[in-house]
């Protein structure tokens, strides 16, 4: 795993995303605020939560091994203070309230411009603290 | 779809059009046949009826000659019983007055002695009985009844034909036809021998035939002789062509040739007959068959007589229309009806029809836009996942001032999202094609793994793996690939439907090339599900159009019916196979020739 650890308190961000390109470019673009960790699949989203405990968890949904709404489910049963954006590739209104339901924080179709995407990391952690 | 609207257009209005001829033929046929049936019926019924009325005048008219006939035998007999007591002429002269005013039917009574001169003759004219002066006494030796009457016996009687009076050697005018009765009597105080001759007035007879013929009112009675002649005619000018130069051509014999014949060649005395020239009842008279109710031996003239009661057959004709047309008009006025409701029917059935064929149109449709939504979705995914990499690298480079070698490598991956949305476009551009009767070699690895790329978001969200197996140096397929990959997209979606709720959810692609016996070969493929499969009594229903085992709103029941008919129409097909587990559909295609 591509994990950048850093002194600095930043606050943990966990990127799990299956298109390699475009989760690099998410980690490279969020780095300068967030301590980044990715995931490539829904299994391996599961163990770095645990690990790393994240503030912020940006899921997509389809992904090998577990969706992302499988990953929701999980994370609904633990006890956690994790923010989690969905950022999806095909959104429908059940989609989106399934989510809702399951516990994210917002749902974000793709492509999702960047001031959207940061807007809604920042907005997340503010209510947070 | 405007042109399918004017094929169902087509179709309702050509079946109604067909329905309706069918049974407008049936109605004509049916009022045709029954019109026929009364018409056969009223003709026998007429038929019947015509002949008890017919006969009337045969029977009676027969009877009343019969009558007269009797009459004259009796005078006869009392003429010749009597002849011995008359004695002296004016004992004669008293007699016979009294006797011809009496009667009123005797027109002249002669006596003649054995060379045939009159002796003496009483005339009956405008009810007065007048006595010939001697010297207007003619001789008749050449006469018949004189002739007949010499070579009669003593106790016998002569009557003679009905026949025109002849003064002179000239038929006396006006007409007057007359019976003769001959007998002969013994010595008188004019001669030894004596012949005597009453004529008969033959109109006395003729009335009282006009009497029984004016009790019939459907049809015409006559009498004719052997020859044909008329002796009692429609008309008077129609009569005695026998006698009558003039009249020759009145005669039955040429008139009603058929009848006349049958008449000839029956033994039966009376008889009904039809033919062309209608219906006609005859009696045919001849004295010879008289029984005599006194006894006494009378000789009859060899004239026969037919009475004969005839219908034409236009006037039977009309007859029968009178009776038939109001019949005829209830049954077309029933027909019209039969017409009206037919109408209606087959307007009905034909808006039906056309209904039917509006909603598999709008179900085809539907099941289009089922299928534009399913890649839609798969699409949506496959795009939009390169695009937000695209977008979020233009953000980094505008943020960051990137080392170079940072900033090759971010433009070179955006570049590769590009052309992976631009290969999916072009994809979606071949999907689109599949309408298009479009016959090509083609890869079915390449085509499958399109199909496959716009259900990937399915397989990774619902878990599912595929295993494929390809065999080494397949060859290319002929078809149709846009065709061929809508088929697999839905037997792919159909299999990923069938494992909702299975634990262990996979999916087997085996590709084999089989030889045909034609000599080439075909490539198949069989995709396994390990969903529940399908129920043997369904099995054989899959492929129609509307069948469908999902809930309501989820399938149309056309896609396998669609993806049947893709199949047939690329020249390959696709078929369930009954497995020990989950659901096996098999596809194939002729295998190019051209490698």
């Amino acid at each position: 795993m591509n994990s950048r650890q850093r002194p600095v308190c930043k606050p943990i961000l966990l990127i799990a995303e299956d298109n390699d390109m475009l989760r690099q470019s998410l980690a490279d673009l969020c780095e300068e605020d967030y301590q980044v960790v990715e995931a490539a699949d829904g299994k391996l989203a599961l163990e770095q939560f645990q690990i790393h405990q994240p503030a912020l968890i940006l899921l997509d949904l389809n992904m090998p091994h577990l969706s992302g709404i499988d990953v929701l489910k999980t994370l609904q049963h633990e006890e956690h203070r994790c923010r989690i954006i969905v950022h999806s590739g095909h959104l429908d209104a059940s989609t989106e309230q399934k989510c809702s339901e399951l516990g994210a924080y917002r749902c974000l179709g793709k492509p999702a411009s960047w001031e959207k995407l940061l807007g809604a990391m920042r907005s997340a952690l503010e209510q947070d603290a | 779809m405007p042109t399918s609207k004017l094929i169902s257009d087509s179709i309702g209005w050509e079946s109604y059009r067909r329905l309706f001829v069918s049974l407008l033929m049936a109605v004509v046929v049916f009022i045709v046949t029954l019109s026929w049936l009364t018409w056969r019926s009223l003709v026998a019924e007429k038929t019947l009826a015509l002949h008890s009325e017919e006969l009337l005048f045969p029977v009676f008219g027969a009877a009343v000659l019969r009558e007269k006939v009797d009459l004259l035998v009796s005078d006869a007999r009392f003429i010749k019983v009597g002849f011995r007591d008359f004695g002296t002429h004016d004992h004669l002269d008293e007699t016979m007055t009294e006797f011809m005013k009496s009667r009123g039917v005797y027109d002249q009574f002669r006596l003649l002695d054995a060379s045939g001169q009159e002796q003496v003759r009483y005339n009956f004219r405008e009810g007065d009985v007048e006595k010939v002066p001697p010297s207007q006494l003619q001789s008749k030796r050449d006469r018949y009844y004189f002739q007949e009457g010499l070579r009669l016996e003593h106790n016998q009687y002569y009557i003679s034909a009905l026949d025109l009076n002849v003064e002179g050697g000239v038929v006396e005018r006006p007409l007057k036809p007359v019976l003769r009765v001959v007998l002969k009597a013994g010595a008188s105080s004019y001669a030894p021998v004596s012949i005597v001759v009453l004529n008969y007035l033959g109109a006395d007879l003729l009335d009282a035939l006009k009497e029984v013929e004016r009790s019939e009112e459907q049809t015409r009675s006559v009498v004719v002789d052997q020859d044909g002649y008329y002796v009692m005619g429609e008309a008077p000018s129609q009569e005695w062509g026998g006698s009558l130069p003039d009249r020759k051509a009145e005669n039955l014999r040429l008139q009603k040739p058929l009848t006349w014949k049958a008449m000839q060649e029956t033994t039966l005395r009376s008889q009904c007959l039809r033919n062309e020239e209608g219906i006609a009842c005859f009696t045919r008279f001849s004295p010879t068959h008289l029984p005599l109710n006194r006894g006494g031996d009378v000789v009859f003239s060899n004239q026969q007589l037919y009475f004969i009661s005839f219908l034409d057959a236009d006037e039977f004709a009309q007859q029968v229309l009178q009776e038939f047309v109001p019949l005829f008009g209830i049954y077309c006025l029933f027909g019209l009806a039969l017409l009206y409701a037919s109408w209606k029917f087959a307007r009905l059935k034909a808006l039906k029809l056309r209904n039917e064929a509006f909603l598999q149109e709008e179900m085809y449709h539907k099941e289009k836009l089922h299928s534009l939504g399913r890649m839609a979705t798969g699409m949506a995914h496959e795009i939009n996942t390169p695009l937000a990499h695209i977008s979020l690298s233009l953000e980094l480079i505008r943020q960051r001032v990137l080392p170079r070698e940072k900033l090759l490598q971010t433009t070179a991956k955006a570049q590769e999202s590009c052309s992976r949305v631009a290969a999916i476009i072009d994809h979606v551009r071949t999907f689109g094609r599949m309408d298009e009767q479009v016959r090509t070699a083609f890869e079915l690895p390449v085509t499958f793994n399109n199909a496959l790329s716009l259900i990937r978001h399915r397989l990774l969200n619902e878990g599912v793996s595929v295993q494929e197996s390809w065999p080494d140096g397949l060859p290319r397929v002929e078809g149709n690939p846009g065709q061929t990959e809508q088929v697999l997209l839905n037997l792919l979606n159909n299999a990923l439907d069938a494992m909702e709720g299975e634990s262990n959810r996979f999916l087997l692609v085996a590709v084999t090339v089989q030889p045909l016996t034609t000599g080439a070969a075909q490539v198949e493929m069989r995709l396994t599900d390990n969903g529940p499969g399908v129920p043997k009594q369904q099995q054989g229903q899959l492929f129609d159009p509307f069948f469908t085992t999902k809930e309501l709103g989820k399938g149309t029941g056309l896609g396998l019916s669609i993806a049947y008919n893709l199949m047939r129409e690329q020249g390959g097909g696709v078929a369930y196979e009954d497995g020990e587990r989950g659901a096996t559909f098999r596809i194939w295609l002729p295998a190019s020739e051209a490698t």
